[in-house]
């Protein structure tokens, strides 16, 4: 199969660097820079396939990126990208990109992406309280209560989908309320939580922060942990690849090989 | 001859364009990258918190990059 260069993001970086075997695929390929300009693309060799989006593949492309992180600013480059060769990474992408790129790396130099996710950690304890704020669930519930059982069966599903708009209500407004309170201490924001499936998962939150916001923003998440208390279990990552912020997309081919694992 | 055609075959042809609907909203909610993406997270935090296995977890998550898998192809 013919060899080329799996990418992973761009970096202002002017030498040829290495920064070891952490190379896509599971054969120990150098993650190595292919520089042009000040600038460069963080490559390993790859045999040129498209890749199966899996926890093997999915974890080296993001664990390359984490740990240049630790040294740089990045672009992440989407996942399964492939080149050719060094020449037509040059060429192709660095070269014609370069303003696109540079002004990208200014921009999110310094600044840390971090992830919040909120979620009930007893969704029936919830449950409970909705009845006991819901005038009409509770006329529904003793609706159901005085009938026998097998005639319940329509009035059940009516309680279920009085249940989950109320629950779909409340989620809303404390996701509405953790936004809020967050979102002025960052520079972007991205609100994922309308997608959010699970009847517990309260928001998915994702903010870009300028250091000088730091500890505004940690401050006013510790505000938001103690005010809710146990009820709610956060789940906070910090310095997260900025993927939901900028993720660069390069068409260089289509690649009808795909990885078998 | 079509107008009658049309209102003979119309209660079937409304059925199946029901059908098609409700085949497009579903794949539609199957296939969205970002629903999928949220779900990924959700299900990771459902392991972290002991609610679901390893092994409930890495099916679920091989499951989800499948559907992950065509969500790109269709793009």
């Amino acid at each position: 199969m013919e060899e080329g260069r799996y990418l992973y993001c761009i970096i202002e970086e002017a030498e040829a660097k290495t920064f070891g075997p952490l190379g896509i695929g599971g054969r120990g390929d150098e993650l190595v820079c292919v520089p042009s300009g000040g600038l460069a693309c963080v490559v390993s060799s790859s045999p040129i396939i498209k890749y199966r989006i899996m926890r093997e593949h999915t974890m080296a492309h993001y664990r390359a990126i984490e740990m240049l992180m630790g040294k740089y600013a990045v672009l992440p480059i989407r996942f399964s990208t492939i080149a050719e060769n060094d020449q037509e990474i040059v060429e192709q992408v660095l070269k014609p990109r370069h303003a696109e790129f540079q002004r990208l790396l200014h921009w999110i130099a310094g600044k840390e992406s971090v992830e919040v996710r909120a979620s009930w950690s007893n969704v029936d304890a919830v449950y409970q309280e909705l009845l006991r704020e819901s005038h009409s669930l509770q006329a529904l519930k003793a609706n159901v209560s005085a009938k026998p059982a097998a005639a319940t069966y329509y009035d059940r599903i009516e309680i279920g989908k009085a249940v989950q708009a109320l629950l779909r209500e409340k989620r809303g407004r404390t996701a509405a309320k953790i936004l809020d309170a967050l979102k002025p201490h960052a520079c972007e924001f991205r609100d994922n939580s309308q997608k959010l499936y699970a009847d517990q998962s309260i928001c998915y939150l994702a903010f870009l922060i300028e250091p000088s916001k730091t500890t505004g923003f940690d401050q006013t998440l510790g505000q938001l942990r103690a005010a809710h208390g146990a009820p709610i279990r956060w789940n906070v990552k910090r310095q997260v690849a900025p993927f939901d912020f900028v993720t660069i997309v390069i068409n260089l081919r289509e690649v009808s090989h795909v990885s078998a694992g | 001859m079509f107008l009658l055609d049309d209102l003979l075959l119309a209660p079937v042809k409304g059925i199946m364009w029901l059908a098609e609907q409700v085949q497009k909203e579903a794949n539609g909610q199957l296939f969205d990258a970002a629903a999928i993406k949220a779900r990924l997270a959700e299900i990771q935090e459902l392991y972290d918190s002991g609610m679901i296995s390893e092994t409930e977890f890495l099916k679920a998550e091989e499951n989800l990059m499948a559907r992950l898998n065509v969500a790109q192809e269709r793009e």
